[in-house]
């Protein structure tokens, strides 16, 4: 079911001899990853890729094996290879075989979202500056945390009688929030403040605080005045070099000609997402008639959230909890997954 | 003596894929287990900074408050990132 190996696969192969002992298999979904010669800056010549013998083969087997119960499949394989492998090479090879295809779509995204969060592979990226680890995944933990997310709805729904039901699909949208789960997502707090420090962040502190409780890894604090151009260039910084998966801002969305907060999200970001800013002045104005005087955006930068949140301690911890849950769906949607 | 193994970026900082360190009797949790380890000096202090570290006891995942004893192979690792 599971091998490691440095010798490159091959696809066609594999599905025969998976194949050989199942006469009812009516689907078959291959997912093959390969080593990208872009990153987002980066020429990459190679990868170096080291892996934990023993506790890999364990991880990959209680994935593939939970996969076989939860989708029905008929077998599966995963074939990975370590060492050195050039761009364009062959990296991972995952197999799923089930009577029908949804269940084999299914099965084959679910082996690859947890192996990616899960199983004890290293990459480095060997480019004409030098070599690099790559020691995140932005996104990863957000695409497997929604195959739990699908699991707990028919509960959510039972628990609460007086909404609609759905159909019973799993894939039915859920209007009221969920727990929130940041697990692993890389985020940065940035306070704009023309009058604070670092010391007397309290908003900064509270932000970092929920963050943390919500499972996120918060990587980056700063404190900037508020002005635009130093805004935006530390929103790109983050988001480009750094790869956060989210970016809260707090302060600088008010009325006032100094607050600038929005224009230097929009400056450096490409799309906006109306309805998460609606919802922070809506459970605002729950609150305080003035909540809807932030001018707060929410953006992405090609996969980094930009969340604007108002700059009083409370205003910021509140809008968090409005919109917190949402922001795995976001991202993995950002990333090209599906709903 | 517990087996250390360490992965990638750890490794690179520490200078070695494998260690046998003994670990006093008062450590009985992987979160005391990796205070004990960055008291140690260099490399460890450097290597073992952050909260961003996994941790597997005997090649499954622990959490802080798991326990460690002396016959565990324990490993030391940064954020995974195959596939």
């Amino acid at each position: 079911m599971i091998r490691i190996q440095k010798e490159d696969f091959s696809i066609d192969q594999e599905i025969k001899s998976l194949l050989a002992d199942n006469q009812r298999t009516g689907a078959v979904v291959t997912m093959t990853g390969i080593v990208r010669e872009f990153t987002a800056h980066q020429h990459v010549q190679a990868m170096e890729l080291e892996h934990y013998p023993g506790m890999t083969e364990k991880e990959l087997e209680k994935i593939a094996t939970t996969a076989m119960t939860r989708f029905s499949l008929q077998a599966v394989r995963v074939v990975h290879r370590v060492g050195r492998l050039t761009a364009g090479e062959n990296i991972v090879l995952v197999i799923a075989a089930a009577a029908h295809r949804g269940h084999a779509f299914d099965g084959c995204r679910f082996i690859i979202d947890y192996l990616k969060i899960r199983a004890t592979f290293w990459k480095k990226e060997i480019t004409p500056q030098g070599e690099k680890w790559i020691d995140s995944c932005p996104g990863c933990e957000a695409a497997a945390s929604q195959w739990e997310e699908l699991r707990q709805l028919p509960h959510t729904h039972a628990s609460q009688p007086n909404k609609p039901a759905h159909g019973g699909h799993h894939h039915s949208h859920h209007s009221h929030p969920l727990e929130i789960n940041w697990l692993g997502l890389r985020t940065g707090i940035l306070t704009l403040s023309d009058s604070r420090n670092l010391h007397s962040d309290s908003s900064g502190d509270i932000l970092e605080k929920l963050a943390k409780e919500a499972g996120a890894e918060v990587v980056a604090r700063h404190l900037l005045p508020d002005d635009r151009a130093q805004i935006a260039d530390l929103l790109c910084h983050w988001a480009d070099d750094m790869g956060l998966d989210v970016i809260l801002t707090t302060g600088g969305t008010g009325p006032s000609p100094r607050d600038v907060t929005p224009e230097a999200t929009q400056d450096v970001c490409d799309r906006i997402l109306p309805g998460i800013a609606e919802l922070i002045r809506m459970e605002g104005l729950k609150q305080v008639r003035s909540a809807v005087l932030t001018r707060g955006i929410t953006a992405l930068r090609a996969t980094t959230l930009v969340i604007n949140l108002p700059g009083s301690r409370h205003g910021a911890s509140q809008s968090f909890t409005a919109m917190a849950d949402l922001v795995p769906h976001i991202l993995s949607m950002a990333r090209g997954g599906g709903h | 003596m517990t087996q250390f193994l360490f992965f990638a970026r750890v490794r690179e900082r520490i200078g070695s894929a494998q260690l046998d360190i003994p670990l006093p009797k008062e450590v009985r949790t992987v979160a005391q287990m990796l205070d004990h380890l960055r008291g140690q000096g260099e490399p460890f202090t450097s290597a073992l900074a952050g909260s961003h570290l996994r941790i597997a006891v005997n090649q499954s995942y622990a959490q802080p408050n798991d326990p460690v004893d002396d016959k565990d192979e324990v490993a030391i690792f940064p954020p995974v990132s195959g596939g």
